[in-house]
């Protein structure tokens, strides 16, 4: 069984097999190559056309009969290879490779290949020697960390291989390079500017074609031509574009699953990765969800520059946009599971009375630890660190301090911890294994710059509330590290290293010269 | 050089007068110009023609009309215009002039071969 197509051979109607049809258009191509030279080329095509419809015809027994590959090949016997089309002032077909100007097309040469043969092929696509494009791969994949081996892969996969001699032909056609373009656009130009002075009734009018659309194929043409540049150009560009961004998220992939070849550090401290699975598998997530669209990005690029690519075939693109789909299901599910993780929240409060005499003056000073982090700052920004013992404790220093007066004797400590989690219930108990401490020694107060918990990362970070009843009267002198973990509202910075008083809500400084004395002092 | 190169060329070569000394009598159209060619062992394939054909039309030496045919598609029917009639017969004079030299000279070489 075969399939058949339909074909219209001079204005007549032929069914033609597969096969034959494809033999048959690979003559009527060769034999345009041949003739490219010729100014009136499309009217010889025409009359070949016509004398192959009535062989055609002759040959058939019955109407409506399919044309076989055996009538093809009757038909080529009768009118010959492509070369008797070629004309006898013409050079011989040994002495140069230009002559074809059908512009030379991507095929892989298995016939000088190392691997693929993809090299031998952009040899002579694009006429740069041999060995430099091997040494680009080899260099390249180095630099790359295999990241154009995947590319070379690409292109061997999607690149076919000139296996008759009207692709080898084709493989070694015209070199794509630019005063060939630029001559193709004049080319195109001239014959369109031919077609438009041309444009004579008498003439035309016994062909078959009207000026019209004579006028509209010489149009057609020149478009063509820029259309295919543009088309080039824009391809290069997807390509400069998609191929280092697959590049590197292979490195991305490789880097962060095995050799670390970047120092990103820890992966806890950047919140976008936190998704409660595994490290590497959210890694192959997120390069999955961001190269699949590249790859395709890829292909389309080299579709345009190079046009006789082959398509991956539909079980591939099946099997890749699935591959994604599921990806950004998986990503999103785990997103909003990760959201509903933290969708309650709930506090421990802690109420501590401090014993401090009341003549004494109380500093009040944050306590960094060193083993954690080297700058004091408050931050919500989670990482995992390992504490005294040796165990991995999660810690931040989201610290807030707020001052209150009191007309109470006594120095009161209100902390609040607060933690998010799925449930109200777990939440709490997140909140409880909070961790904070403070010390009261020898009058200064020194609280904690830093909270550390047992739970995993979440998107919310735990946070504690230290509220200080401060009674008034009292003296009080705060440190300056306390700057970043206060809020601002009505302490003014000036306040801190000063002796302090605190009443109603409002700091009174004991020792500050004022901005005159300042001032007068200065001058 | 190959044998096959120069029989070509010599074939090419006369060719063209071929063609029009078959339209001198006649209008035709392309298969009954290649079945005397062929029937004269000038071509072997039709390929060649239809260039050439092309190129004496451009060159004003041919002209040609649609014929409807039966059963296929229309038919060209070329036939010689003046010019064409005035090429043939310099054609002709300059053939006959090389036939007596080639006779001459070949027949030459013949006789004192012997």
């Amino acid at each position: 069984m075969n399939k058949t197509i339909n074909i219209n051979l001079a204005n007549v109607f032929f069914h033609i097999d597969e096969d034959a049809f494809i033999k048959l258009d690979s003559y009527l191509k060769a034999i345009e190559r041949y003739l490219s030279k010729e100014q009136s080329k499309d009217e010889i095509l025409q009359d070949i056309e016509a004398r192959i419809a009535e062989l055609f015809t002759e040959s058939m027994a019955q109407a409506n009969q399919v044309i076989i590959m055996s009538q093809v090949n009757d038909m080529i016997a009768i009118m010959g290879e492509p070369e008797a089309y070629r004309m006898e002032d013409e050079e011989e077909p040994s002495s140069t490779s230009s002559k074809f100007k059908a512009s030379r097309k991507l095929y892989r040469d298995i016939e000088n290949n190392y691997l693929g043969g993809v090299s031998a092929g952009l040899n002579h696509y694009l006429g740069i020697n041999l060995l430099l494009i091997r040494l680009f791969w080899v260099i390249s994949a180095f630099f790359s960390f295999g990241g154009t081996v995947a590319i070379y892969v690409i292109i061997w996969i999607l690149i076919p291989a000139a296996r008759t001699t009207a692709q080898k032909l084709d493989m070694q056609g015209e070199p794509v390079n630019l005063s060939n373009i630029e001559r193709k656009v004049k080319e195109g130009y001239s014959k369109f500017a031919d077609k438009m002075g041309d444009i004579d009734y008498e003439k035309y009018g016994q062909q078959t074609k009207s000026g019209v659309t004579k006028f509209l194929d010489g149009l057609g043409e020149v478009l063509r031509a820029l259309g295919i540049i543009l088309f080039k150009f824009l391809g290069i560009i997807l390509l400069l574009v998609s191929g280092p961004v697959l590049i590197g998220l292979l490195i991305f992939l490789f880097s962060f699953g095995t050799l670390s070849v970047f120092e990103l550090g820890d992966f806890s401290q950047i919140e976008f990765f936190v998704l409660g699975i595994p490290n590497w598998i959210q890694i192959v997530l997120y390069f999955l969800v961001a190269s699949i669209p590249f790859f395709y990005l890829l292909i389309l690029s080299l579709k345009l520059i190079f046009s006789n690519l082959k398509s991956i075939g539909k079980v591939a693109h099946i099997t890749l946009i699935g591959i994604w789909v599921l990806s950004v299901m998986v990503i999103t599910t785990l997103s909003v599971k990760k959201q509903l993780d933290v969708s309650y929240d709930a506090e421990v409060i802690e109420v501590i009375n401090l014993d401090i005499s009341s003549g004494d003056t109380l500093q009040i000073r944050m306590n960094p630890n060193l083993m954690f982090s080297e700058t004091l700052n408050q931050s919500k920004k989670s990482k995992i660190v390992k504490d005294e013992f040796d165990n991995e404790r999660l810690y931040n220093s989201n610290i807030h301090v707020n001052f209150k007066s009191t007309s109470d004797d006594e120095l009161k400590l209100r902390l609040t911890k607060k933690s998010y989690a799925s449930s109200k219930a777990r939440a709490r108990e997140r909140a409880s294994l909070i961790d904070y401490k403070y010390k009261l020694e020898d009058n200064v107060l020194k609280l904690d710059s830093y909270l550390l918990s047992n739970s995993e990362p979440t998107d919310r970070s735990a946070k504690v509330e230290v509220t200080i009843y401060i009674p008034e009267n009292h003296v009080i002198y705060l440190d300056e590290n306390l700057n970043n973990f206060n809020n601002r509202r009505n302490l003014n910075r000036s306040k801190y290293n000063h002796y302090l008083n605190y009443k109603n809500n409002d700091w009174k400084c004991l020792d500050c010269r004022t901005t005159l004395d300042t001032l007068s002092t200065q001058n | 050089m190959k044998i096959e190169n120069t029989k070509a060329q010599m074939r090419k070569g006369v060719l063209e007068y071929c063609i029009l000394s078959v339209l001198s009598h006649n209008d035709a159209y392309v298969a009954e110009i290649l079945d005397t060619l062929k029937s004269a062992k000038l071509l072997v394939v039709e390929g060649t023609i239809y260039p050439l054909l092309t190129r004496l039309k451009n060159a004003n030496l041919l002209s040609y009309r649609w014929e409807e045919s039966t059963g296929g598609p229309p038919r060209k029917y070329y036939g010689l215009t003046k010019d064409g009639k005035e090429f043939l017969d310099e054609l002709s004079t300059t053939w006959n002039e090389l036939n007596y030299a080639v006779t001459t000279i070949t027949s030459k070489k013949n006789t004192n071969n012997e």
